[in-house]
């Protein structure tokens, strides 16, 4: 009679030991814990490393906002992005244009920052905050955005338990990117770049959270590329909601979550452009960068996705990718991109960072050099694979362990540092009419001579400048700060053509060579 | 007798390795850059075993709920459980000991004995450890704050660099499981004996005696379960020691990512 009472209560005290799930960081006026809200302001140099501040401006602090989604990936409070938003209003209308940074954690993290158990992403994104207003940025705003999900599900008194939930947690990771957190972190982009062009949004997902980040933002990726290729007459995309940066580090995602943005922009529908900072390449949109030294994505993933692998293959999910697909994928075995990430995936990557200033065989240096030197005085080299198939602004790229030690371990000065080498200079972020642009597009892709050509795309000015195809001069018809249209010359050479676009204030944006071809 | 003479031998070339592993590094060079570690400045501390440059931590203090949490978690929880039941099984299949039978009461007493001492393991490693308020968490000889203090004094971006000879970190091995670090702020703790681990280790062996048959409870029975014990907690520091070296190997046993199948598209020009 014992046995079946002890067996029964040992799997009651299994099942029912989690962590709840819960708000942790409800909106000002919410509550019965005001230490606990869900705007604050950093305090860096006080035993206390956070203050509530519901009126938080970032003038000699940085400025944190909690978003917090439930494990059905709804808003646990709706009142916490009014918050965040007024929060980023207060920032756009100081003198200097805002460093807007946003974070999702991954698993075994939440948003708890109550003294006695404080999460360690939220003390280590707070560092990051610090350390960028302090560092990198200490003349602009610097604000953070810290999206909270249900990562932790057992508490770390049941270890074995709590391994296993990397199933459970993958499908909450899966689950929670929708129309609500991407509602957050669109009006989260849109306002600030609304509010002040110059601001410079930076979205960061790490592990699972890069799986929820990629889900929630691809389908709005795909949706905002392609009306801003459409859009025609007005502003409602030109500054639209678009992060400047979207970092992945140490993703937990399968590569065919990422494998269908790079074939949409494989297929040319958007380009990103050239700056005009004296900088040749193109910057990122997307990063995915994962360290040598993460065993968790690098061993750990394919042996967690071995069970859901088996099932697809014996249901027969999985596909070989016919010849005549476009773009024409690297690897022809769907299942291939499933056991593996983005950034650990070789045939998908398309940079390598090395130590030291030569690039690898196979690779060769960005030009101008990117280059970086750790605390350490190591430098490192960051190069482009030569003949790689991703050639588009999705880079994914594996990272030396002495960069980023392990999974974990991203809260660094030296994670920074690297991230640094992508993001816009102090006085870059300082200029609104120089930060890197953002999407454009060129329609139609095809034109014979005199054909009309619209390039779409942000901050062209609202004075006419010049166009030049191939060198020649292009006739002008229309010209405003989110669109131009001319005309294209004739006698230019069939084929690939690039277009340099001249702002009335000498700026520069040259187009990808891809992005016009010129029909005889 | 043999053993005897074994044993000062061991401890004499255990403390030679350990030399320079309690003093100064020899041959090191490091970067004298000056440069204000930012940590400080944010109010950040690089914790033994955090990576160089971190802002994740405000204190590397072990603290009573990390003490209970390993308690919990290694000697009374699913991993308790698991552990147990995993050594208790391997027991049963080799029938050890012979005197319990290979049956259902047999397994309850194999893995009852083993989940038996590892409680009382905990116990006491959590007892004495709140008393003597260490922190038992290992860290390798790279991130040891307490090898060249002064050193790292003039130049706190030590430690990123440092790597040690083979043989020096042999020692460190050795030395930190047999000493464990006073809690801390900043982790630089004191070393002191290991009490803890050896009263856990003598807890443990002792505490099977109240199970096992009369033959495994005397004093060198016991006193090899108490070895077997801290030959667990000796490999776990080898294994802290020259684990990167290990991920290594399998990294590139394991080496990961499908090439192209396909020609390779060429690059896009600018």
């Amino acid at each position: 009679m014992m046995r079946p009472i002890i067996v029964l209560a040992s799997a009651v005290l299994l099942a029912s030991c989690h962590v709840s799930n819960r708000l942790y960081n409800p909106a000002s006026g919410l509550g019965d814990t005001p230490a606990l809200q869900s705007v604050v302001a950093l305090t860096p140099n006080s035993p206390q490393p956070d203050v509530v501040d519901p009126t938080c401006t970032p003038v000699d602090k940085a400025c944190l906002a909690f978003l917090e989604f439930d494990d059905m990936g709804e808003a646990w409070d709706r009142r916490q992005l009014p918050d965040a938003i007024a929060m980023i209003e207060r920032a756009t209308s100081l003198p200097r244009p805002p460093v807007v940074v946003v974070f999702i954690h991954g698993w075994k993290n939440n948003a708890d920052r109550d003294e006695r158990h404080r999460n360690g992403n939220v003390v280590g994104f707070e560092g990051v905050l610090e350390y960028l207003r302090q560092s990198v940025y200490p003349q602009s705003p610097v604000i953070g955005i810290y999206i909270g999900w249900r990562g932790d599900l057992v508490p770390p008194y049941w270890p074995a338990r709590r391994q296993l939930s990397y199933f459970n947690r993958e499908n909450a990771a899966i689950r929670v990117p929708g129309a609500s957190l991407t509602n957050a972190l669109v009006t989260v982009a849109t306002t600030a770049h609304q509010r002040n062009p110059g601001s410079y949004v930076l979205m960061i997902g790490h592990s699972f959270g890069a799986l929820v980040l990629e889900r929630a933002l691809s389908q709005a990726m795909a949706d905002y590329a392609l009306r801003a290729a459409a859009d025609t007459s007005t502003s409602t995309t030109r500054d639209g909601g678009w992060a400047d940066l979207v970092t992945y580090i140490n993703s937990a995602a399968a590569a065919n979550e990422g494998k269908q943005m790079l074939d949409l922009l494989k297929n040319r529908t958007v380009f990103l452009t050239r700056d005009d900072t004296g900088r040749d390449y193109p910057h990122p949109l997307f990063l995915s960068v994962s360290s040598l030294g993460d065993a968790a994505t690098r061993f750990a993933l394919p042996v967690g996705h071995g069970p859901s692998f088996l099932v697809h293959k014996s249901t027969g999910s999985f596909r070989s990718y016919a010849a005549a697909d476009a773009p024409q994928p690297p690897v022809t075995a769907q299942s291939a991109y499933f056991t593996s990430t983005v950034a650990h995936m070789q045939a998908l990557q398309s940079h390598t960072v090395v130590e030291g200033v030569a690039c690898a065989e196979g690779s060769t240096p960005l030009s101008p050099a990117a280059s970086f030197t750790l605390p350490n005085a190591k430098t490192y080299q960051l190069c482009e694979k030569a003949g790689r198939w991703n050639d588009t602004p999705y880079w994914a790229m594996q990272i030396p362990a002495s960069i980023v030690r392990d999974h974990s371990s991203i809260f660094t000065e030296d994670f920074v540092k690297l991230l640094q080498v992508f993001l816009p200079a102090t006085e870059v972020v300082a200029d609104p009419q120089r930060r890197p642009r953002l999407l454009a597009a060129v329609t139609p892709a095809r034109a014979r001579a005199a054909s009309s050509i619209t390039l779409r795309g942000s901050h062209f000015g609202t004075t006419p400048g010049s166009i030049a195809v191939a060198g020649q001069q292009a006739t002008v018809a229309e010209w405003n700060d989110w669109s131009v249209v001319f005309a294209l010359p004739s006698g230019l050479a069939a084929g690939q053509t690039r277009i340099t676009l001249t702002t009335s204030d000498k700026r520069q944006t040259i187009f990808p060579l891809e992005s016009l071809t010129v029909e005889p | 007798m043999t053993r005897r003479r074994l044993l000062p031998l061991l401890a004499v070339l255990t403390s030679l390795c350990a030399q320079p592993a309690w003093g100064q590094a020899v041959g090191q060079a490091f970067p004298q850059q000056d440069v204000e570690p930012i940590q400080q400045k944010l109010g950040r501390v690089t914790c033994p075993g955090d990576p160089p440059g971190n802002l994740g931590s405000l204190s590397c203090e072990f603290t009573k709920t990390m003490r209970l949490q390993k308690f919990f978690s290694g000697s009374v929880t699913d991993q308790a459980v698991l552990n147990a039941s995993f050594f208790g099984t391997v027991a049963q299949f080799r029938k050890s000991p012979p005197e319990w039978e290979r049956d259902w009461d047999g397994l309850g007493r194999r893995v009852g004995t083993r989940y038996g001492q590892s409680l009382a393991k905990g116990l006491t490693v959590l007892g004495v450890g709140l008393i003597m308020r260490n922190d038992p968490r290992l860290v390798d000889y790279a991130s040891d704050p307490l090898i060249d203090r002064k050193q790292r004094e003039r130049n706190p971006l030590m430690g990123r660099e440092r790597r040690g000879r083979a043989w020096t970190r042999v020692g460190h091995a050795i030395v930190d499981w047999a000493t464990v670090r006073k809690s801390a702020p900043a982790g630089d703790g004191g070393r002191r004996p290991n009490w803890p681990l050896f009263a856990g280790a003598v807890a443990s062996g002792v505490t099977g005696n109240l199970w096992y048959p009369d033959r495994l409870t005397t004093r060198t029975e016991t006193a090899k379960r108490i070895g077997g014990s801290l030959g667990t907690a000796l490999f776990a520091s080898f294994y802290n020691e020259f684990h990167p070296e290990l991920g290594r190997v399998l990294g590139r046993m394991f080496r990961r990512g499908a090439t192209s199948t396909n020609p390779a598209t060429p690059a896009s020009q600018p």
